[in-house]
């Protein structure tokens, strides 16, 4: 929860920087790039993380069943 | 064995989607008339695919799942459950990447064109299998009724997928029906294209799998629970 809170906080801060009504010496087409890449980091995190827990589990689960 | 061989490829998600949105954003051209913001076909319509793709699995899985008389294959209900829950949220998804296309290239959020219709109408056959599938839970037949649900929605699909908005007059690009039967993209736009429907194939095939993977943890531990 608190990584998903994380995540949108930089997300709405990116989104704001790139609103047209600051000027910047960035394109907007890098703006709208970065923005994206950043949402595909967190989506990313998120996978891994849940892979690596299931992955546990697995393993957990597995060696339970070995001492039985 | 079989884990060793799907992981890397699961894996390569992680490097192959920053690759295709740099593609995306830095390799492709500017689309014709459509300018800087037609990159979002890169985005828009290998969604769209997986959505299809995803549907397609949930009715074919259901379809292994009634014929499978002797319990062959175990947790095909669950897995067509989770295919078809990524489906719907990829179809929720092509409607908000498609309103905002559409606001930019035809002026509004909503042209009730015959591809937002049946997108419509699709997400609504979804949605109705979310709620009977939710309103059987603890019935024997659930699994059975859910399955031939799931077949009779992808029958759907064909007409309101492909036929549908070719029969209407759509404001959608035609790229491929047109009398020439060519696809008009330039050879990058092509490529990345390519490689964005492939990095979201393969994103759609490793959700599917780490949620495959917790249904039967949590069948495991329902079967200890059970047992004690």
């Amino acid at each position: 929860m608190q990584l998903i809170k994380t995540c949108s906080i930089i997300v709405s801060l990116v989104t704001l920087s790139a609103s047209p009504g600051t000027e910047s010496a960035i394109p907007d087409l890098y703006k709208v790039m970065g923005v994206i890449l950043i949402v595909w980091l967190g989506l990313a995190f998120l996978l891994f993380r849940l892979d690596r827990k299931i992955a546990r589990l697995e393993k957990e689960i597995k060696n339970l069943n070995g001492r039985k | 064995m079989e884990r060793r061989l799907i992981r890397p490829i699961l894996y390569s998600v992680y490097i192959l989607m920053p690759v295709t949105i740099l593609l995306a954003f830095l390799w492709a051209p500017p689309a014709e008339l459509l300018g800087e913001f037609g990159r979002i076909i890169y985005f828009h319509v290998p969604i769209a695919w997986v959505s299809v793709l995803a549907f397609l699995v949930s009715g074919i899985l259901s379809i292994i799942h009634l014929c499978d008389k002797k319990g062959r294959y175990q947790g095909l209900e669950d897995k067509s459950y989770h295919s078809a829950a990524i489906g719907l949220a990829c179809a929720i998804l092509t409607v908000i990447t498609g309103s905002i296309w559409a606001k930019l290239s035809w002026g509004s959020f909503w042209n009730w064109d015959p591809r937002e219709t049946s997108i419509v109408i699709i997400l609504m056959i979804y949605v109705a299998y979310f709620s009977l599938h939710s309103a059987l839970a603890g019935s024997e037949s659930r699994a059975k009724i859910a399955s031939v649900y799931l077949i009779l929605a992808m029958a759907t699909l064909p007409f309101f997928v492909f036929l549908a908005p070719r029969i209407f007059d759509s404001l959608h690009p035609d790229t491929i029906i047109n009398p020439d039967r060519k696809i008009y993209l330039d050879a990058r736009m092509g490529v990345t294209l390519l490689a964005s429907v492939g990095s979201f194939t393969i994103l759609f095939v490793y959700i599917l799998h780490l949620m495959n993977r917790v249904s039967e943890i949590a069948k495991h531990i329902e079967e200890g629970h059970a047992a004690d």
